[in-house]
């Protein structure tokens, strides 16, 4: 299970992801370069470390990688202003519904099994689902 | 056997380019490119064979799906019960 994460730290988690898939080095030599051991790597990739502000700027200077957008910061910089704010997801009941379609498709004969687009919207079926009992059992005690 | 659909894509292929689809429409090719480093040490997807798309595929879709999710993705009009589904092929 990763850590709970922010908008921010999510998004910086979801930076350094892409870094690390783009600027053409292998893990052990960004590690090398943050001066941290690969298991750190791992973590933050995850989640569960936080990316430090020394280290981002490194490398953001040594591999000339852009600043990760973290939101309208002025007027003269409108372009980088975040889109409309995407909907929140409960990860864990994310997590739980993913689990439930995907262990439900692999009970299924190879040429039943969904599709992607299938096991998406499926996903977003009980997800729904899923939110709307929790929201009905957390609401349920003020209804008495 | 592989099932080939009438444009010759087995299975595996149509799974891999359906989440390609996906994740060009939520803005987040870059998690293939992610996993594809992670797995393979490069980001060359288009090098990929059969079943190593079918293995990035597989890794990747829980996070594809989840970004998508998070960025108000909407099951299609006529969806559930086998409606408009925008397929590749």
């Amino acid at each position: 299970m990763q850590a709970a994460t922010d908008g921010s730290t999510r998004k910086i988690q979801l930076w350094f992801q892409k870094v690390l898939a783009t600027c053409g080095h292998k893990q052990s030599e960004i590690a090398a370069l943050l001066d941290l051991p690969s298991s750190a790597i791992s973590k933050i990739k995850s989640g569960q470390q936080n990316l430090g502000a020394a280290e981002l700027l490194k490398l953001h200077e040594s591999l000339n990688v852009p600043l990760p957008d973290l939101g309208y910061r002025g007027k003269g910089d409108r372009e980088t202003a975040p889109q409309p704010a995407p909907r929140g997801i409960d990860r864990a009941l994310f997590d739980a519904a993913f689990d439930q379609v995907e262990q439900t498709d692999r009970l299924l004969p190879e040429h039943q099994r969904m599709n992607q687009h299938e096991v998406l919207e499926t996903v977003f079926y009980v997800y729904r689902k899923m939110a709307k009992e929790k929201h009905s059992a957390w609401r349920k005690p003020s209804d008495d | 056997m592989i099932e080939k659909s009438s444009y010759n894509f087995s299975r595996s292929q149509l799974k891999f380019l359906d989440l390609f689809k996906i994740a060009a429409e939520f803005d987040c090719l870059y998690l293939l490119d992610f996993y594809c480093f992670d797995l393979f040490d490069h980001d060359q997807i288009g090098k990929l064979n059969e079943r190593e798309q079918a293995e990035l595929a597989d890794a990747a879709r829980r996070e594809i799906f989840e970004e998508a999710l998070a960025k108000g993705y909407e099951p299609p009009h006529f969806g559930y019960a086998g409606g408009s589904h925008d397929r590749l092929c």
